[in-house]
């Protein structure tokens, strides 16, 4: 009887020990800092970010930058980025300047559950 | 008066061949009546399975089912079935102690107007199918296989059972679908007769393959084909062009059980399971897209009395959790694909819970009995991000009752009828149209359009066996009829006939 006793307990065990953990931390926060050439320093920037999802293509977007850094919050991922808008920015001389720009990347991971941290440079338009 | 004289010798003669009981026919009542629906989960341990029946029971059939839908009410289902199948199922007691058993099968026909599904087995894997938008007809294969053998050293019972299925699904006109499904199903029970009960523990465990894929004759004619995350969404980084899936996984469960050794008492059925079935992407290098993971629990309690008069009472619950993990896929390299994560995104609660009860006369050669349900369900699923959600609650009612009796030495005959309704009480969806094409969103509208209905059923089938003169073999023909009413106005008529022997 004790056996018998025992081996439901295992089987309950084998069981319970089997159940699956869902994951739930789905979101996570993506710092994508813009740079420029060498000897550029970029101010301010308006404009838009679009983080598209690799898998579900759905679409994220953003516009507030911090400086030259634009924080998201989305799904974990991997996502193809585009960056457009303009940029103030100081040359190599000192020189203040306001140009558009575009960055783009066709593959970021944003998979991580603490901040993501990701770096595009820019081309003039 | 001669006339007369010979009429009355007719009714007697009639009469007393109706009551000697048929030991075929004590056999079938045995075996087929509705009484033993109350056994069902119990004998699913193949240690119980052993001491359930005194007689030996062997049948087999030809069978031919019809179903036609007016409007598909699961799209991925079809429209009906047109099936013809050929089956043996035999129960043999070897001795008052053992018993060995055993069925095989083979299923071929054509299951109309699928669509958004281009899988097999859909309701095991949805929503992790494959699908598009155009489907049509399949043509489907089974073939099945089972035996059990089960015995009693003293007081302790010890039982196995092995089953196998294989099944194949295709189509033959783009898009020209396939799935090749495997599963291996073992069970080992053991139970122990104390304090007059028999006290029964299962353990059970499948395996389950399938190989799936769509192709295109016509180049020209090529549609996407998507792979399906749940509530009208998809995996889109593979859609089109990857069309070759695998699925692995399979089940464990447990289950416990007690039944009483005498004419009268309390029983019941507690089991647990888990379910895994992974969905790999065999065309790029078996990289596993989801997993959608089962974990359930049923339990039945009641009380049962068998004597002059049959009667149960009994409360039945189940719930069942089903959770889908999207895995996150890294960047390709020489078509190896990484996997860097996952998410839960899809969520499932299935519940429902019944009250019912069973009452009859049932000994030697015949049988009549009556039920009565009734319960609620509550389905709802759910997509995380972006929030999808489909909920909806049913109550129902069902009634049924059987009359089986020998008409005279060599015929007998079995009529059962069946009505339930299924009651809609609450209903709600959360969708995003505004983001989803116009034909992922008219397939959720058709999918919510029928979840939510209420139905009302009806069945009814006739059966009559012959006995042969001099001979344990027997001749019996089935016919069985159904009707499903939608409230969308649509409905389901379903016509079953079969032909058989039994031995």
């Amino acid at each position: 009887m004790k056996r018998i006793l025992m081996i439901c307990v295992a089987l309950l065990g084998m069981v319970l020990a089997s159940c699956h953990q869902d994951e739930d931390d789905l979101f996570t926060t993506a710092a994508i800092t813009l740079t420029a050439e060498e000897g550029t320093t970029v101010e301010r920037v308006q404009g838009t970010v679009q983080l598209t999802n690799l898998n579900t293509r759905q679409v994220t977007t953003t516009a507030e930058f911090d400086g030259n850094i634009a924080r998201v919050s989305l799904l974990r991922g991997v996502y193809s980025v585009l960056v457009e808008g303009s940029m103030q920015y100081k040359d190599a001389h000192g020189a203040t300047g306001v140009r558009r720009f575009r960055a783009t990347s066709d593959y970021l991971e944003f998979a991580s559950k603490s901040l993501n941290v990701a770096t595009l440079n820019i081309v003039w338009m | 008066m001669k006339y007369k004289t010979a009429l009355l010798t007719m009714v007697c003669t009639l009469c007393m061949s109706a009551t000697m009981a048929s030991p075929r026919d004590t056999a079938r009542v045995e075996h087929l009546s509705m009484w033993n629906q109350l056994s069902t989960l119990l004998l699913t341990n193949p240690a119980l399975h052993s001491a359930a029946y005194a007689q030996s029971y062997s049948e087999m059939a030809l069978t031919i089912d019809f179903q036609h839908q007016s409007e598909a009410f699961v799209e991925e289902k079809g429209k009906g079935h047109v099936l013809g199948a050929l089956a043996v199922n035999s129960y043999l007691r070897m001795n008052p102690r053992s018993a060995v058993w055993g069925s095989a099968s083979y299923t071929t026909g054509k299951q109309k107007s699928i669509c958004w599904n281009s899988t097999s087995d859909y309701e095991l894997l949805a929503p992790y199918v494959m699908a598009d938008t155009l489907g049509g007809d399949t043509h489907r294969e089974r073939y099945t296989f089972s035996g059990g053998y089960g015995t009693q050293l003293g007081r302790v019972l010890l039982g196995g059972e092995m089953a196998i299925r294989a099944e194949h699904e295709y189509r033959d006109r783009d898009p020209r679908m396939r799935g090749i499904v495997t599963e291996l199903l073992l069970r080992g029970g053991a139970g122990l007769t104390a304090w007059h009960y028999r006290w029964g523990v299962l353990a059970e465990g499948t395996i389950y393959k399938q190989t799936n894929s769509v192709d295109f004759y016509n180049e020209l004619g090529v549609i996407p084909e998507y792979h399906m995350t749940g509530l009208g969404t998809e995996y889109g980084r593979f859609a089109g062009e990857q069309r070759s899936l695998a699925y692995r996984g399979g089940s464990f469960d447990i289950a416990f059980d007690a039944v009483p050794t005498g004419n009268e008492g309390l029983y019941g059925h507690v089991s647990l399971g888990h379910n895994a079935y992974e969905r790999l992407l065999t065309s790029a290098n078996s990289l596993p897209l989801s997993r959608l993971i089962y974990n359930k629990v049923e339990t039945t309690m009641g009380w049962k009395q068998e004597g002059k008069h049959h009667w149960a009472a009994y409360a039945h619950f189940a719930f069942t959790k089903r959770s889908g993990d999207e895995n996150i896929t890294g960047k390709s390299d020489s078509q190896y694909y990484p996997v860097i994560g996952k998410l839960t995104m899809y969520k499932d609660y299935l519940m429902d819970a019944s009250i019912g009860g069973m009452y009859g006369q049932q000994g030697g050669d015949r049988s009549w009995m009556v039920s009565l349900k009734a319960g609620y369900r509550n389905h709802r699923e759910r997509y995380v991000y972006p929030e999808r959600l489909l909920d909806r609650a049913h109550a129902y009612v069902k009634v049924a009752g059987e009359w089986m009796r020998p008409m005279s030495r060599r015929l007998s005959l079995s009529l059962g009828a069946d009505a339930s309704h299924y009651a809609r009480v609450s209903d709600n969806m959360v969708m995003p149209f505004a983001n989803m094409t116009s034909k992922f969103a008219e397939m959720i509208r058709h999918k919510y359009r029928f979840v939510k209905a209420s139905y009302t059923e009806a069945h009814l089938h006739a059966r009559g066996d012959y006995h042969l003169k001099s001979s344990s073999i027997g001749l019996f023909a089935e016919v069985a009829g159904g009707m499903v009413l939608c409230s969308e106005r649509e409905q389901q008529v379903g016509l079953r006939a079969s032909v058989g022997v039994t031995f």
